[in-house]
């Protein structure tokens, strides 16, 4: 390229080569190229290399590039009735969970003395023991009026009988459980306590609520249609979907 | 059918009309991607990319030439590639022949219909075009691929390459400069039959 040659000449033959120049600018070039070798030369290049690209062979295709729908993430729509079904079952297991926690937990928020109900019926009666001295014994060293220890404090039977008993009741089996407890109960045996066992009254609940507490189902039928809700609605939200799956499969 | 009534269908998410659309473009997109990347596989994923990419974009699409934005998505999608062996170069792994030999040109890929000659001219040409495209930038490479192998006119280009009409002309020249200059040395080796058509052109 020489100095009257310039980039812009040879943009204005690059131009010219794909008819894109004005007519007047067009005339002006045919005029210079008339004249001028060099240009006249830098443009038959130009057009053979041009020439050459257009004939540059096609690739054959290796493969077919069309799309199938897992390329581009597609799903098959999901009916209304799906995520209704599937929030129906998901709001029942919810709500049964919540009732079952709350059924077992009730009884022992609202009767914090006979929080030991529980263990009391575990436990055969409170004492693990076959022997009602040994179970005497542990729960006078846990009854906060000392008895058996000659206390001039010694409770009347009357206040024996407002006593909350399930506390010694659970201190008791709790101590059982230990070893040391165990052995307490073997080396200090408490001859006051056997005496005044026999004085304490024999506390027992009231026939209605031990009837009650017996004959309570697992599931009462709230928590049973529950049950049923969750599984029905979850199985037709899951049977929903499979069958639109299958059909959009075969539309595909 | 229709390629207005395609696209429109497309818009909506019918995979069956886009699937029409990428029949038509396939090659010439195929083809551009091969020419800028130079290598046939990384092509063939760059234009299934591209393709993927055009799929889900095609909301945006406001009319014009859909070749054109075929071609800007293609092209994009090379720019990415070529970015992505810039920073992780590899090494291709070439198709072997039966002897354990590597070969450029494997039997699958072979046109049975044309002549042994016909086939090392075609050859011959093809390494020396490529050779030289190579050798440009991938700007000024897109540009002279898009307006003198896929045959697209000045405004189809600008359209494609995102770039204003003056900018296109200045590339499209500089390429063709340095393409010339480049073929020059080729200009034996060029098949006989090109020679003689261009010099009776002259």
């Amino acid at each position: 390229m020489t100095q009257q040659t310039s980039f812009r000449d040879i943009k204005k033959l690059s131009t010219y080569l794909d008819k894109q120049l004005s007519r007047t600018e067009q005339t002006r070039l045919e005029n210079r190229l008339a004249e001028e070798s060099e240009l006249q030369e830098i443009y038959q290049d130009l057009r053979q290399a041009r020439a050459l690209l257009q004939k540059t062979p096609r690739k054959p295709l290796p493969r077919n590039f069309t799309l199938t729908p897992k390329m581009v993430g597609m799903r098959p729509p999901v009916p209304r009735s799906v995520p209704i079904f599937r929030l129906a079952s998901i709001t029942a297991a919810v709500l049964l969970f919540l009732s079952y926690t709350f059924n077992y937990l009730a009884p022992i928020a609202s009767a914090p003395g006979l929080a030991a109900a529980p263990f009391l019926s575990q436990s055969g009666g409170g004492c693990g023991s076959e022997n009602p001295a040994d179970c005497g014994d542990v729960a006078m060293e846990s009854v906060p009026f000392g008895i058996g220890g000659g206390s001039p404090e010694t409770p009347t039977p009357e206040q024996l009988t407002a006593m909350p008993i399930a506390p010694s009741i659970m201190v008791t089996s709790t101590l059982e459980s230990t070893p040391e407890a165990g052995m307490r109960t073997m080396q200090q045996p408490s001859p006051a306590a056997n005496t005044i066992s026999p004085d304490l009254p024999t506390i027992e609940p009231p026939p209605s609520e031990k009837s009650s507490s017996q004959a309570k189902p697992f599931l009462n039928s709230f928590q049973i249609g529950l049950v049923l809700m969750t599984i029905i609605s979850g199985f037709i939200a899951i049977l929903i979907r499979q069958i639109i799956i299958q059909r959009w499969r075969k539309r595909l | 059918m229709d390629e207005q009534f395609l696209i429109l269908s497309a818009q909506k998410g019918d995979l069956d009309s886009f699937n029409d659309l990428v029949l038509v473009y396939q090659e010439s997109l195929y083809n551009t991607a091969f020419r800028i990347m130079g290598d046939e596989e990384l092509a063939a994923d760059a234009t299934q990319d591209a393709f993927i990419s055009a799929f889900r974009n095609i909301g945006t699409f406001r009319g014009g030439s859909f070749k054109s934005w075929l071609l800007r998505t293609v092209t994009n999608a090379c720019y990415d590639e070529l970015r992505r062996q810039k920073r992780r170069p590899t090494t291709p792994l070439e198709p072997v022949t039966s002897e354990d030999e590597e070969t450029e040109s494997p039997n699958w890929l072979a046109d049975p219909d044309i002549s042994p000659e016909q086939k090392f001219e075609q050859s011959e040409l093809e390494h020396a075009i490529q050779h030289c495209l190579d050798g440009l930038s991938p700007d000024y490479r897109s540009v002279v691929i898009l307006a003198d192998i896929q045959g697209l006119d000045y405004s189809e280009v600008s359209t494609s390459l995102r770039k204003p009409l003056g900018t296109i002309k200045s590339r499209l020249a500089r390429a063709r400069l340095r393409l010339r200059e480049c073929l020059q040395d080729f200009w034996e080796l060029l098949p006989i039959a090109f020679r003689l058509e261009n010099e009776s052109n002259q």
